[in-house]
């Protein structure tokens, strides 16, 4: 794994307020990074400084080792994006809107135009005009426009906007393709925690700017809860929350449904508990250890303003 | 240089694959087909003759003026007849001789079948008309002769001035009999070289004029006869190229502008010297040479101009429209995001979008010259197509008719360029399409109005720099055309500060718009 998006102390205002706000991570080859954050958190200001579109205040973005303000042409060669809702020529078709991209750069050998819809899964629609394309089409095809010159960076914002659960599986799909077979970095923003969950290595969660912290998704989900959870299924869970309720505390047990409790207790004391609903006569189907999910994370995080670092 | 013919390429294909550019082009070339149709359907170059003319409408009016004369006549003969003071009745009997020879000519053109009045509709150099009007001078002057014998004996004695007045009528009456009878002959048998021989007579016997001003008038009379053989063709241009002609002689002669509106109290300049010099060689050249077209009776500005100045405004309306929404067109769809994260300088992509728009430009250009040509050659034939004569240091040269044509459009091409940047910078700098196509549109429709008002400003030096002065540079490349030469436009600001002040402006806007492309976000 080597770093191919080096962003350092980056820093974009407007007016008097910052959006970016010295912001500083890095996407290595090989993996999927997941650029989280609420809405006007910065993320796609942070996205737009990166690709050119923005000009920082402050720091500087190095792709490849190669400064994009003072060398823009070199740094941006290996890069391909989607950035909002990006529009493509109405009046031509899919294809020809990808053989004018695969024009000004120097290393689109021929068939890639057809590799590439296939990969999108347009090869049957790409001579039709862009304005008859349906929005997920559109967004497909600006996928293949991305990847047209094989970048070895991929920076796509909100890439499953428009995509049907398919659609969304097949870009999981591809993009965890690219990263962990092809070696390219990917960074994606999105607001689908739950697909960012299944897809991203590593994720960065940005908010007023200020980006909180950057780890594996593994250990995020992990840290932020304090006690062990555990799960249970039984036969009655409103009578066994109350059982529970007076050995353990309310606030340690949570009812999920009829059938379903959770409850906060360390590793050792859960021999006991099953004893305890066991010896009162209640059924127990299933005690499992109950995991964060990244919305709970990313909620927590943002919400209470914490850093995870 | 290979990504910038690529963003190049790509522009081009995204403009010719609008439908709207090819509409325009279209039209223009309709517009083109369907305007040479109706100006030839209307006959604006067709050459006016009497057998189109209702002629027996004209006699019968002829008819009825006459007796209208005649009732005149009796009125002031009643008039003259009852005058007792010698001053008054002179004065009565030269109305009454007027008259009379009104009515002789009237009688004497219905006699030999022809209207005078008819002849008053294309009065302009109509030799026929200044026979009759000669003849009505001379008769006239014979008739008060006649009627005013007794009184004019009467009064000689008396008063030695009369007598040396009368003396000079009395010689001069003589004469006229046999001028008389001339002019009645070149009516009768419409003998132009004879009215032109009549006409250098009285011009050699003319004792106000020294030897080298008659010969002026005479050799403009020569022209005449020269470029209008039977002095029926009517042809305006042609006299107006004759009598700049005498004007520029003149001027030389008494070192004097005639020709244009100058004070003529002055000598000429230097400048004017030469002005008049090259005048005179394209005016003589053209005369002299027959270059003339045979459509050359309509306004100033001939069928082709017409043409090609409509055909013109469609190319100036296709470029604003692919200029002013270059730049904002493409923010407001977001298609400009997959342009900026390629890996090319945005001044690349800017010069590429330039380039791209004047090609198209130049491309509707030459289909418009290519079908303003095919149509005048169709409907008006050859004998529309007269080369450009122009004069350098008094020498006259001549240019292709095509070859002038094609770059008087070239030259139209250069305000072109000047709407299409201008275009381009608000594209970019206000990244509103509506502001950046219609601005440029409006100045370019209303400039005439504008350049209107700056006529009414005193200071020179405002108008100099004023920007659309500086534009329209056909007149200053092609000073000899009939309108530059009728309106002295030419005469205003020169071509070379012209140009330099078109390119300064050229490069602010470039420079503006470069630099607002460059450096602006794009949120």
């Amino acid at each position: 794994m080597s770093v191919v998006l080096e962003v350092k102390g980056l820093t974009k205002m407007f007016g008097k307020r910052a959006a970016v706000n010295k912001a500083s991570f890095e996407v290595n080859s090989g993996e999927v990074f997941g650029f989280l954050g609420p809405n006007g958190a910065g993320k796609t200001t942070a996205i737009k400084v990166i690709m050119g579109f923005l000009s920082p205040d402050e720091g500087e973005v190095i792709i490849n080792g190669t400064n994009v303000q003072k060398n823009y042409e070199a740094a941006m060669e290996n890069i391909g994006g989607i950035v909002e809702n990006p529009e493509m020529y109405r009046e031509l078709s899919g294809r020809k809107n990808l053989e004018m991209y695969a024009r000004i750069h120097n290393n689109v050998p021929k068939g890639r135009i057809e590799e590439v819809l296939r990969i999108v899964g347009m090869e049957n629609r790409a001579d039709e005009k862009i304005k008859k394309y349906s929005l997920g089409m559109r967004q497909r095809i600006c996928l293949a426009q991305a990847l047209l010159h094989r970048p070895n960076l991929l920076i796509l914002d909100e890439p499953t906007n428009g995509l049907d659960p398919a659609g969304i599986k097949e870009l999981r799909d591809i993009l965890k393709h690219l990263a962990h077979e092809e070696n390219v970095a990917v960074m994606v923003s999105s607001h689908m925690l739950a697909e960012m969950e299944l897809m991203c290595d590593r994720v960065g969660i940005i908010n007023n700017g200020k980006i909180l912290g950057i780890m594996p998704i593994d250990e995020l989900l992990h840290k932020t809860s304090g006690d062990s959870c555990y799960h249970i299924k039984t036969n009655d869970s409103a009578a066994c929350s109350e059982l529970l309720e007076a050995s353990y505390g309310s606030g340690s047990v949570k009812l999920i449904d009829g059938n379903s409790l959770e409850l906060s207790v360390s590793e050792a004391e859960v021999p006991s508990v099953v004893r305890l609903l066991t010896e009162n006569g209640f059924d127990i189907f299933n005690v499992s250890p109950a995991e964060n999910s990244l919305e709970d994370a990313f909620i927590s995080i943002t919400g209470g303003g914490n850093s995870i670092a | 240089m290979r990504k910038l013919f690529a963003l190049f390429h790509n522009e081009l294909i995204k403009i010719f694959s609008k439908t709207a550019t090819w509409i325009l082009i279209i039209i223009m070339v309709v517009s083109q087909i369907g305007l040479g149709a109706i100006l030839k359907l209307t006959g604006i170059n067709d050459v006016p003759s009497f057998a189109d003319s209702e002629t027996s409408d004209y006699m019968k009016e002829q008819e009825e003026y006459i007796k209208t004369l005649k009732e005149d006549e009796n009125k002031q003969q009643y008039v003259a007849d009852g005058e007792t003071d010698p001053v008054k009745k002179l004065e009565a009997l030269n109305d009454l001789a007027q008259t009379k020879a009104e009515i002789y000519a009237y009688e004497f053109a219905a006699k030999n079948g022809m209207a005078r009045n008819q002849l008053q509709m294309y009065s302009y150099d109509n030799y026929l008309m200044t026979c009759f009007d000669k003849l009505v001078e001379l008769k006239s002057g014979e008739y008060l002769y006649d009627l005013a014998s007794d009184l004019i004996k009467d009064t000689v004695n008396g008063n030695p001035l009369m007598k040396a007045g009368i003396g000079s009528i009395i010689n001069l009456i003589t004469g006229n009999k046999t001028r008389i009878a001339a002019y009645e002959e070149i009516i009768i048998n419409k003998d132009y070289k004879k009215f032109i021989q009549m006409s250098n007579d009285e011009i050699y016997s003319d004792k106000s004029k020294t030897k080298d001003e008659k010969d002026i008038e005479v050799y403009c009379n020569n022209l005449r006869l020269k470029s209008d053989p039977t002095g029926s063709e009517n042809n305006w241009k042609a006299e107006e190229m004759i009598q700049n002609i005498g004007k520029a002689k003149l001027s030389l002669l008494h070192n004097v502008n005639y020709v244009f509106d100058a004070n003529q109290n002055v000598p000429l300049t230097e400048d004017e010297k030469i002005q008049i010099k090259n005048l005179l060689a394209v005016n003589t050249y053209t005369m002299e040479q027959g270059i003339l077209s045979d459509y050359d009776q309509a306004d100033n500005m001939d069928s082709l101009s017409i043409m090609s100045n409509i055909g013109m405004m469609f190319v100036i309306v296709l470029t604003m429209i692919l200029a002013g929404g270059s730049i904002s067109q493409e923010i407001a769809t977001g298609s400009i995001k997959s342009l900026i994260i390629s890996p090319v300088k945005r001044w690349k992509i800017f010069t590429a979008k330039l380039l791209s728009v004047i090609f198209t430009s130049f491309f509707a250009t030459l289909i418009l010259y290519i079908s303003s040509m095919a149509t005048a050659l169709i409907f008006f034939g050859k004998g529309a197509m007269i080369p450009y004569v122009f004069a350098v240091n008094g020498v006259a040269k001549e240019l292709n008719f095509f070859v002038y044509r094609f770059s008087l459009l070239m030259v139209g091409f250069i305000d072109v360029f000047a709407y299409t940047l201008f275009a381009m910078m608000l594209s970019t700098v206000t990244r509103n399409t509506a502001v950046s196509v219609a601005a440029p549109i409006g100045v370019y429709f209303s400039s005439s109005i504008i350049l209107a008002f700056t006529k009414l400003i005193s200071n020179d030096l405002i108008v100099k720099f004023f920007p659309l002065t500086n534009l329209g540079l056909e007149d200053k490349f092609f000073p000899f055309t009939d309108y530059a030469m009728l309106y002295g436009e030419c005469l205003k600001h020169s071509l070379r500060f012209s140009l330099i002040y078109v390119c300064v402006m050229c490069l602010c806007m470039l420079v503006t718009a470069l630099d607002s492309f460059n450096r602006r976000d794009l949120n």
